[in-house]
Formats: C-alpha cells, structure tokens, sequence
C-alpha cells in the first residue's frame, strides 16, 4: 500500500536521523579548542567507560580531563537540552495549533529566568553551592507555569487562548522584574546576561545526571501521546468527536513538555530559536504526522544544538560565542533555504 | 438509540437552548432545522459530549453520555462539524485513518482491520482515488465526502452532521444526501442532521425538529412539522408549502415580501 | 522509531548512571611530591581569599591569571615569563600581548585553560565565582584574590608572590608601594576641604556607590564621593541629578574615545566641575584595577583634588 511505503521512508528517514545524531556526538566530542587525537579520545573514553579494557595511556592528564571532565558531558548536556527543546516546541506548536510557539511561550522561561537571577543576584539559595541557580532556575519555571495554568483556567477547561494570553502577560512581568534586578546589580551583570544568553561552559557530569530522569520522564511521555497530539491536530472539538479526553491530555502533554523545558532552562540557561525553527524543518522534510515529528525533531533538536554549540566553541578561539547566537545564525538561514526550496508542493 | 432529555444550554450567561428534547430511534434519519441562532448547532454539540448542558441529559442507548467514556461514545457515534475544514499537511488517506482512533488499542498501532475499515468508508464516499492527496488542496465538495468517510472508518452506529450540505453546489448535495440516505437504508445508520435547506429536509429525513430560539416549537413528520402557518411563525416570511411533484413529502416554496399570492 | 528513541536515551542514560562510580572522579590527583631540602618552602599551604586551603606542590612554572591585575602583579615580580596563559583582558604591561589568550575574565575557554597544563591558576572572585569553581573542578591549583582597598592589593600582592615563588620580589615591592602610599595619605589627611567627587565609568553616567574600589580611592585621596550614600555599588545617575549633586570635580574614567560623546550631553557644560576646568581624565585602567600600578591612580586622583598640596 501507497500509505504503508510512505511510513516506511519516514521511518527510515527518523533512524537516519538518530545515526545523524550519533555521528554528530561522535565528531563533537572529538573536535575543541585544543587538538586531542581521535584515537586518544577513544582510548580517553573507553577506558573510563570499560577500566578492564583501558589501552595504555600514552595521553597527558589535561588532555583526559578535557575529553572527560569537559568535553564529553558538554555534548552530552547540549544534545539533551537541544531534544527537550525541540520536543516542546513540537508538542506547542501541535496543543496550540499555532507555529509561533515555542518552549518558552507559556512563561516557563521567564519564569526560570527570573529564579536563576534571583540567585545570581541576590545570593538566594546559596547553601545549595553550585546549584542554587540551577535549582532556582527551575523552580521560578515551575512557580509561572502554576500561575500561568491557574489563570487561565475557566470551568476546569484549558482554553488555548486564554492560555497564551496569560503566557504572554506573565512573560513580559517576569521579565521586566528580570531587568529590573540587572539594573538594580551591575556588579553582577554580566553573570546574569552570560546566564540569560544560555549555553554549556559550565556543563559537567551532575548536570547531565541531574538533568536525565526529568528529561526522559517528559520525553517518554510526549512520544507515548504522539497518536494523541496527531488527532489534537484537528481541533479540540473534532478531536473529542475521535474519542480523545482532550482537556486530560492537554494537561498532560502541557505538564511533561514545561517540565522538559524547565529542565533544559535551569542547566543551560535561555537558549532560543532551537524550539522553533527545529520543528518546522523536520516538519518540512517528515510532514506533520507526531509519530514521526517528535522523535524526528528530538533528534535534529539533540544534533542541531551539539553541532551549533561545537561551532560557539571552535570557531573564534580562544572566545566562546553565545550559542543561542550560533542557532540563530547559522539555523535561521538554513530554515529560509528550505522553506523556500519548498515552493514545490510536497507529496 | 439517541434521548434528548430536556436540556439546556447556555455559553456564560447566554442560554443558547431551553428544555429541548427530542427522541431519535434507532434506523432513523432526524432533521434539526430552525433559523439561524435558533440553537440548532447548540443542541448538536451537547448531543456529541463537547457541550455540557447546564440541566438535562443526554442518552444514548439508554446511558447517560457522560457515564461512558470518551472512547466509547466516539465508537458509537461520529460526527461530521460545519467547519471541518482541516490545515494540517495529512493526505486523505491519513485523515480517514484517524477515524480508527477509537479503537485503537493500547499502544499498537493501526491493525490489518483499520486499514480495511478506512478503505471501505473512502470506497464508499468515492474518495478513494484522492487518497494520496493532501487534505489541504481538496475543493469543498471532496473535503466534505473526506470527512464523511472519515466519520464512517469510525464505524459508528449514529451519525451526526451539521449542515453536510453547506457550500455545496446542487450536484454535490444531493450526492451527498443520497449517500446518507443509502448508508442508512442498507446499513441501518442512525443519522442525526442539522439541515438549513427546508427541501432537502422533507426529502430525507424522517422526522424533524424545528426549533425556535431555542426551545423546540415543533416535531413529527416533515408533512407534520412544515406547515405554513408554522413556517411564517418561525421564519417571518409566508410560504407555499406544495405536495413535491415527484417525491412522497412536502415541498416549500419562500415568497418575497411583497408577493401576496392566495 | 519509537523504540529508537527509547533505546537512544537507555545508551545515554547507562553513560550517566555511571556517574556514581569512581570513573568520574578527577583526573589529577595532587602528586605528593619528594622530599626536598628543608629551606625549600615547597609544598606550601597557604588560605586564598576565598577561604580555601591551598597547597602548591612545587615552585609554579606554568601560571594561567584569571585577571588583568593579577597579570600586571605577576609582571611586577618579574614572574612574566612564567605566565602561559592570560585572559583577552590583559593589556599591561605590553609584553603580556605575546601570552596566549584564554578569552575573557567572564567566559573563557576552559579547554585552553585545561590544555595549557598550568601548575597555578590565579583567579579574582570568591569561592562561588564560576571561573573558580570551574578551574577547581578540572583539578587545577586554583588560588583567588579579592580586593576592595589598597591595603588589600598589597596583601594580594604578596599572596601572589608567595605562591608564585617570588616572596622576596613580593615584599620588596609591597614596601616600595606602601611608602608612597602612606606619604599620599599624610598628606590628604590634612587637607582642609573635602572636594566632593563623581566618578563616570561609563558614558551613560554609570557611577560607583559605597564599598567600591573607587569610593575607597576617593576618601583615601581626601574627597567625598557624591554617591557614597547612596544603595547600590555601581548605579546611573540622570544628568539632573548629577546637576542638582553639583560635584567639585569629576573624574572621567572611560577610553579616551568616548569623551566627546560625554562632553556633547545637555547639561554638561553647565557642571561647576566643567566651568571650573576640574574634571580629570585619567586612564581608567589605571585607577580601577587593584594591581601595582594603584599608587599612580591615588596619586594622580590626589594630585587633581588637592593640587595645592602636590607642588
């Protein structure tokens, strides 16, 4: 069958894509600011990963602690936040029928903004040490969500609208208390700013460990719903008229891609344009089916984050670009390319 | 088959439907009609589970529709909205598919069953040689059959349509009542219909409820329900209700104000 | 695909779950190092300004500064050639250009840090400020200073000196700095007026509050300064409020660049400061980093405040 074919590409096209994405991780983990040798860096993790297997180390100490202590967990936290970004964008931008939205169009980012200033600023949180910001940083995501949710509530129902008004509302007061707080603190200023442009200098193993279960948790629960946000596409009413408990999936879709952005917030700070744009080119080449979609767009979210933050650190050595300015940079051309490639109807 | 049990309904502090109710057994074709704000789309949601009545009930084989669950309703009854219009880049086929979705099980996916269930609704809607189409390029007619056999792959027993003739041009009309029509003589469908086109109305449908500012000011038999006095009561304007030339039922005529024919 | 996905998380996830084991720990452990010759001070434990115990093996040979007034100390001690790394910021002394960069004092490049193999890492902060936690958690010898008066430059001065091998160096010039200093304040703290004093570090009349490096160089200098009273550390005045202030002198520490930008805003000419030719423009290197150079900054804030008592 004519349909059945047309999945199997798909399906081809998602492992391709998770290969894509491996490769990716692989060369990223390779390349830095300062040349390790591949086979050093095979040999560095190999033998961190299987002692019993550990080739003979004929590499210095500063160049395992680049490839283990910096490098590696750095990709490994870039590719994680780059697929929770672009797995809420998707789940957004599919709840909200809408192709502006993005992770941070509820308030979860202005949120999380405003709890990692609190703690830059005014050293709440300290006794937490090198996690207070992190820690607040999720909370104050959390703590916007909740308002946000509350206020837009009507009859137990969730209207969409009412929804992103209040997102927005609540977006813009949090973030002028975050300026405010700039203003009122130059001493701290650029450790807020550095923190509000996101990114991975400071990306170590706890994060990675910190970060994983909330971020599988929410991943597994988008892609276990993506049949669910597929019919959501049609409309709430029509999706009801399908059998589909709409305001209890809504909330349930809601909750796991806040979470996932939360998590991303709080260790990497606001890191735009990923949660997007990634979607929308992985809708253009996949099509809008979910059950595609979402893995596809994780995946081109996890490769797409590691290779622009890979390109932040090498490119103008010994400065780090912003990689929020690499995505926009780099990713905004690529995605005008491909919509306007797209002139030809795809079928 | 389907009880509506004095219900009303209201969006905030607007009551858009007072104590209306109305009975369709099962085999049967039930009209809507009523002019526009009388209700009719109103009554058709809280009908479908999407509107909860502020009073009253809705029955369907006896139950309650809210003690079932959402699945089970989408089992018995598919629903065909006035403004089905779809945005997203599906084909055809993928569209019908979704009408599957309730009974899909767990986390399988679709089964040998589902994909036999949505040829047939496309084979009988003749939408099967769009199936490869993007959904968004159809013309009003084939997005109004598409949908059609989308609610048929849900393999209902009870079909509700709001306006299935909307934005048809004649030829499309009446291809598309003659196909309810069909389904229900040879299939035993259930259809429940909200109908703007009074003829069309008497032609197909068995019984019907004019409402009137949302309460219902008649019900019966399309003969029963449009009179003349009736329709000048409910529409404003005088008629002329004719025995069809060619069809068992009614046939109405609308004159202009100024026509004062005898 | 979906079980792709899963399987792609369960690989990662099984890499992370390794965290708890001892793979993770760090690479360099501190060498314990032979037993040297008693007079030797190696290994030496000295408290840094971050509160942390920390012991230098060996006489460093390898030094990163974290900031540009540790690298003019280090230069002072004669320990430049010591220097491997520095940061974008580190214009002073000259020769310092030659030093490869490891980016900015704010987000530098930890793997040209972690690769450059330093045997000490000079940083400015506390114990909480990332590039400190950051260099101790690749293991590397990190000690921090931390200064808001001049009587603390000297202590860092001679807390570099001690950890980078140089005591002698460190003391000698501590001496030297300190005799002029003392020879300033003697002499400002006779003086019978108070000038009141702006300070503009920024064009946009950003100024210093109370508990800044310059609010102490001011009082020290024998002025007051105008924001001294007021919440904050670095705050902006409008021009309004800086003419209400009215200051006796103001003392421009911006690039050179930007005076022109400073001087064509409304109201400037209107300062008593302007009127009266006291305003100074000093090279804002020069009277804001806590390094060797600090004396010439007081002095010359002094010299323009009090010139009466400089002749």
């Amino acid at each position: 069958m004519d349909l059945e074919r047309r999945w199997e590409a798909r399906r081809h096209a998602v492992w391709l894509m998770a290969a894509a994405t491996v490769l990716v991780m692989v060369v990223a983990v390779g390349m830095g600011a300062v040349p390790v040798p591949a086979g050093h860096v095979i040999g560095i993790i190999t033998g961190r990963l299987v002692p019993a297997f550990a080739p003979t180390s004929s590499w210095t100490a500063s160049h395992e602690t680049i490839v283990w202590v910096i490098r590696l967990p750095r990709v490994l936290l870039a590719g994680m936040v780059g697929a929770a970004l672009a797995l809420a964008g998707a789940t957004y931008q599919g709840v909200f029928r809408n192709p502006m939205a993005d992770p941070f169009v509820i308030g979860v980012s202005s949120g999380g903004a405003l709890g990692a200033v609190l703690a830059i600023v005014l050293g709440w949180g300290r006794g937490l040490g090198q996690y207070a910001i992190p820690a607040f940083a999720f909370g104050g995501a959390v703590v916007a969500l909740a308002l946000v949710y509350t206020l837009a509530r009507i009859d137990g129902k969730l209207p969409v609208v009412t929804l992103l008004l209040a997102g927005v509302a609540m977006s813009t007061i949090l973030s002028a208390l975050v300026s405010l707080l700039i203003v009122l603190s130059r001493q701290r200023m650029e450790q807020v700013i550095f923190w509000l442009m996101g990114g991975f200098t400071s990306a170590r193993w706890s994060s990675v460990g910190l970060s994983l279960p909330y971020m599988i948790l929410g991943a597994l629960v988008l892609l276990r719903r993506s049949r669910e946000l597929n019919v959501m596409l049609l409309g709430e009413e029509a999706a009801t008229h399908l059998g589909l408990d709409v305001e209890r999936v809504k909330r349930e879709l809601l909750a796991a891609a806040a979470l996932l952005t939360a998590t991303a917030v709080s260790v990497a700070g606001l890191i735009g344009f990923v949660g997007l744009v990634i979607p929308h080119m992985v809708r253009l080449t996949l099509g809008p089916d979910q059950r595609w979609l979402l893995p596809g767009a994780a995946l081109t979210g996890a490769s797409g984050l590691v290779l622009a933050d890979l390109l932040a650190r090498t490119v103008m050595v010994p400065a780090e670009l912003p990689v929020g300015v690499v995505t926009a940079l780099v990713g905004g051309p690529f995605f005008l390319f491909l919509l306007v490639r797209r002139k030809k109807p795809r079928r | 088959m389907l009880t509506v049990d004095r219900i009303t309904c209201s969006y905030r502090n607007f009551v858009a439907v007072r104590e209306v109710s109305f009975h369709v057994p099962a085999g049967a074709i039930l009209g809507i009609a009523g002019p526009n704000g009388s209700g009719k789309t109103t009554v058709l949601r809280a009908a479908s589970r999407v509107l909860r009545p502020r009073v009253g009930r809705v029955l369907v084989d006896g139950r309650d529709i809210y003690s079932l669950s959402h699945r089970e309703v989408a089992r018995t009854m598919a629903v065909v909205s006035q403004n089905g219009q779809v945005d997203v880049e599906l084909t055809v086929e993928e569209l019908v598919l979704m009408g599957r979705y309730p009974h899909l099980e767990g986390m399988r996916g679709e089964q040998a069953t589902d994909f036999e269930a949505a040829r047939r609704a496309m084979e009988v809607t003749s939408t099967d040689r769009l199936a490869g189409r993007l959904v968004t390029t159809l013309s009003g007619g084939e997005r109004q059959r598409v949908q059609l056999a989308r609610a048929l792959a849900q393999e209902p027993r009870l079909l509700m349509l709001d306006e299935p003739t909307a934005y048809l041009d004649i030829g499309y009309q009446v291809e598309i009542m003659d196909l309810i029509a069909r389904l229900n003589a040879s299939t035993g469908l259930t259809v429940v219909m909200v109908m703007h086109d009074l003829n069309l109305a008497a032609r197909f449908c068995h019984h019907l409820v004019m409402l009137k500012d949302g309460r219902v000011r008649a019900s019966g038999t399309p003969a029963e329900v449009l009179g003349p006095g009736l329709l000048q009561e409910v529409y404003g304007i005088q008629v002329l209700v004719q025995p069809h030339p060619l069809y068992p039922c009614p046939h109405v005529v609308p004159l202009s104000a100024h026509d004062h024919l005898a | 695909m979906r079980k792709t996905f899963v399987g792609l998380v369960l690989v990662v996830m099984l890499v992370a779950s390794l965290s708890g084991c001892n793979w993770f720990s760090q690479t360099s452990a501190t060498p314990t190092p032979a037993p040297a010759p008693p007079p030797s001070p190696w290994p030496l434990a000295v408290t840094d300004r971050s509160g942390q115990q920390v012991t230098i093996a060996a006489q460093p040979g390898r030094i990163i500064s974290m900031a540009p007034n540790l690298t003019e100390i280090l230069f002072a001690l004669n320990l430049g050639s010591k220097v491997v790394g520095r940061t974008s910021f580190c214009n002073h002394p000259p020769e310092a250009a030659a030093i490869p960069s490891v980016g900015d004092e704010w987000s530098p490049n930890y793997e040209l840090i972690a690769g450059l193999k330093p045997d000490l890492v000079l940083a400015v902060g506390t114990a909480e400020s990332k590039i400190v936690v950051e260099s101790r958690r690749l293991g590397l010898t990190t000690v921090v200073t931390q200064s808001a008066t001049i009587e603390e430059v000297f202590e860092d001065i001679v807390l570099v000196g001690k950890v980078a091998g140089a005591t002698q160096a460190a003391e000698q010039l501590v001496d030297t700095l300190r005799g002029r200093y003392h020879a300033i304040k003697e002499k400002t703290r006779d003086a019978k007026d108070r000038p009141s004093v702006f300070w503009v570090i920024d064009i946009d009349l950003w100024t210093v509050g109370p508990g800044t490096f310059m609010d102490h160089l001011t009082t020290v200098a024998g002025g007051v300064n105008v924001a001294a009273s007021e919440g904050f550390a670095y705050l902006q005045y409008s021009m309004e409020a800086l003419l209400a202030k009215d200051p006796d002198v103001i003392i421009v520490a911006v690039p050179k660049d930007e005076y022109p930008k400073l001087q064509a805003k409304p109201g400037w000419d209107q300062l008593s400061a302007v009127k009266n030719q006291r305003v100074l423009f000093p090279d804002p290197d020069v009277v804001s980093r806590p390094g060797p150079r600090i004396v010439d900054g007081l002095e010359l804030v002094a010299r323009g405040l009090h010139p009466q008592l400089f002749r």
